[in-house]
């Protein structure tokens, strides 16, 4: 079985570091052990079936695209030492046609802690833009990727090469923070060159991205957070993205680690592209119980430009996913888990279902973000 | 009320016992059967240990797991305290993450036991803040400071998850629980006060709290102090040499009449640090361990925190 093949590919030798580092702010925090994430490795394998076409199947370029499929063979080092972090990652892929593919998706460097709590990130990085975009793929709830970061976004969702500063404020029952990022969005190579073009067409060149968010915990038991986003194309570009996202979340155990949680989250994309802005909405919720299985749900309907017949065509895209997972920790550092995802997906005036088995495992503490 | 160390099991007590003649035996055969129908829970800390005697009065067996002077940060049960354990209804924690090997333990429970992490309900404070942006919900949390008993607000807390488990466990006392919980309440919110009052006394810019490890900041939020530290989150913590040069320079600009060693800690490091600095050591804080009660913890820090502040 090749899934098997792929995963047994995963075995991978590293080492950790569990060292402290002395607290930079006024605060009661004295010292911050860092995370043995020196190392840090996933592998999704997915076998898919179901009625839909394979061109109908796949969006995101990091979605299953075939019947079984290597979604991703991620290895990635971090790295801490005093003000300075950093990360960078290498994805390796099975692409549509079935060739293995693959790229570097991140590598930058943070100055962090500095004064007037700013923090600088420089290199190459997924932009924060909505609660998806930064995310790589073991961090995914489902097992493919939302429509809005398909349409919007792009296939692979925004990258660019260039530099982001943050500055954050703590306070007792949260924090507010606000990034903004200017660089070269970054094209990507997935064997399939003819598409490429097309890929970033709008987020050409460079970008400006901006993400405030506010992270509010009315108790220890029920959080929120409000993303509030903004996107230009600059230098060739024409796309202006506004965004807007929330997520309310409720654990039992407060701020302990465990137990049984509840979220739901909200996303509105708008996009001038054109002539008429196209808009996004998404509606999730997931439930978890403290045994490591889940349940999620997710509702999204997309507007979007599509080609036909030489014509751009105002489309619509529903799409409705429901996913059991289960997540179990094999050690301190390593995490197993399988996904049963169902998918019906409406758009071309067309209906598709389909049906997904991913199985992934995962190795290292936090990536640097 | 009857408290049973993890060492003192039932047949040291007949052991003990031996020889006393018929009465003795008969009169032990009778505890024996009143015992059985208290209901009986383990704790994990001997502030818990405190804190449900309080509570439980006459119709609570306490198994207290952990012996007085161990150190929390460290202390594991060994395989016959986890017999012990199994021999309770509830077994009552710190909780926030304080026992570090809970997540175990749960795993040797037998049916119908029941942990409760007793600060669970305490807002928590933060060592290592959430980060502001994570990869994914398995890596989100930050680590808690498990402290929360520095705050006699917290205790108040503390003692209502405490009446509410007894009363759910032993339903048939619920009155009894319900009325010691109120007395205990009104005990700690006049130490509260008490405490508010002796800190009054010291200036607000001498109220710098400088310790050893991270283990008032529950206390200093509470009470308006500034925390300073001089290790982790637990005694065992390393420091760097670069962290502590930092912590020395900033300190010798604040002129801080006091620095607090920690009971069942090495004061040896904060003995030279208190000399680079000229500020005096005060008398050693309970931080971990308790002197016997609550109550006697609370009152020895403040008595020693103002003394040395005032």
């Amino acid at each position: 079985m090749r899934i098997t093949a792929y995963l047994l590919l995963v075995a991978a030798a590293s080492a950790q570091v569990q060292t402290y580092q002395p607290l930079q702010s006024n605060n009661q925090q004295a010292f911050q052990p860092l995370k043995n994430d020196t190392v840090w490795l996933t592998a999704q394998g997915t076998f898919i079936t179901g009625t839909a076409a394979e061109g109908d199947i796949h969006g995101h370029a990091h979605d299953p695209q075939q019947d079984v499929n290597l979604q991703g063979l991620d290895t990635g080092i971090n790295f801490n030492y005093g003000h300075f972090a950093g990360f960078a990652n290498v994805n390796t892929f099975e692409s549509a046609e079935g060739t293995l593919g693959s790229e570097m998706e991140e590598a930058f460097i943070k100055v962090q802690d500095l004064p007037l709590n700013l923090t600088l990130r420089g290199g190459r990085f997924l932009n924060r833009i909505g609660t998806q975009n930064s995310t790589h793929l073991h961090g995914w709830t489902f097992t493919d990727a939302n429509a809005s970061t398909i349409h919007y976004l792009g296939e692979e969702g925004l990258t660019s090469n260039g530099g982001e500063i943050t500055w954050d404020q703590e306070y007792e029952k949260g924090i507010f923070a606000i990034s903004t990022a200017y660089g070269a969005v970054v094209e990507h190579e997935h064997g399939h060159e003819e598409e490429e073009e097309e890929e970033h067409e709008g987020w050409a060149d460079e970008v400006l991205t901006t993400r405030a968010l506010l992270k509010y915990n009315i108790s220890d038991f029920y959080q929120n957070a409000l993303g509030a986003n903004y996107a230009k194309a600059v230098g060739g570009g024409t796309r202006d993205l506004l965004a807007v996202d929330y997520t309310f979340t409720w654990r039992a155990n407060g701020l302990e680690a465990g137990g049984n949680a509840f979220s739901v989250t909200g996303e509105y994309y708008q996009l001038d592209a054109g002539e008429e802005p196209l808009a996004g909405t998404l509606f999730g919720a997931q439930y978890t119980w403290d045994n490591g299985f889940s349940v999620a749900a997710r509702y999204e309907d997309a507007e979007f430009e599509h080609e036909h017949e030489g014509e751009h065509e105002l489309t619509s895209r529903e799409k409705y996913s429901l996913a059991v997972s289960y997540m179990r920790p094999i050690d301190q550092d390593w995490f197993g888990i399988a996904r049963l995802q169902y998918n019906t997906d409406s758009f071309e005036g067309d209906n598709s279902n389909s049906t997904w088995l991913q199985l992934g495992l995962n190795y290292g503490g936090g990536e640097v973000r | 009320m009857v408290v049973v160390k993890y060492d003192n099991s039932m047949s040291s007590i007949l052991r003990q016992w031996k020889g006393r003649g018929i009465v003795s035996l008969c009169l032990l055969l009778l505890t024996a059967v009143v015992a059985e129908a208290k209901l009986t829970v383990s704790t994990l800390n001997p502030i818990l240990t405190d804190l449900v005697e309080e509570i439980g009065g006459e119709y609570v067996e306490i198994l207290e797991v952990m012996p007085p002077g161990s150190d929390v940060h460290t202390f594991q049960p060994r395989a016959k305290e986890v017999i012990l354990i199994q021999k309770s209804t509830l077994i009552f924690a710190m909780g926030k993450g304080i026992e570090t090997y809970l997540p175990g333990l749960r795993d040797s429970l037998l049916e119908g036991q029941e942990i409760i992490p007793v600060g669970r309900s305490v807002p928590s404070m933060k060592v290592d803040a959430d980060p502001l942006y994570v990869c994914c919900p398995a890596h989100a949390r930050g680590a808690i400071d498990p402290h929360w008993w520095h705050s006699v607000k917290n205790i108040e807390r503390a003692v209502k998850v405490i009446g509410k488990a007894l009363e759910k466990a032993d339903p048939e006392h619920k009155s009894y629980y319900k009325e010691r919980v109120s007395v205990a309440r009104a005990k700690y919110r006049s130490l509260h006060n008490w405490v508010k009052s002796e800190v009054s006394k010291i200036p607000k810019k001498q109220r710098v709290l400088v310790t050893a490890h991270v283990a008032f900041a529950y206390f200093c939020r509470e009470y308006g102090f500034e925390a300073k530290y001089l290790q982790g989150l637990s005694k065992e913590s390393e420091i760097s040499a670069k962290h502590l040069a930092e912590t020395i320079q900033e300190l010798k600009g604040r002129k801080i009449n006091a620095i607090f060693p920690e009971q069942l800690a090495n004061p040896k490091m904060l003995s030279q640090i208190a000399k680079e600095i000229g500020a005096k050591i005060g008398k050693p804080l309970y931080a971990d361990d308790t002197p016997g009660s609550y109550e006697k913890l609370i009152r020895h820090n403040v008595n020693s925190i103002v003394s040395a502040l005032q």
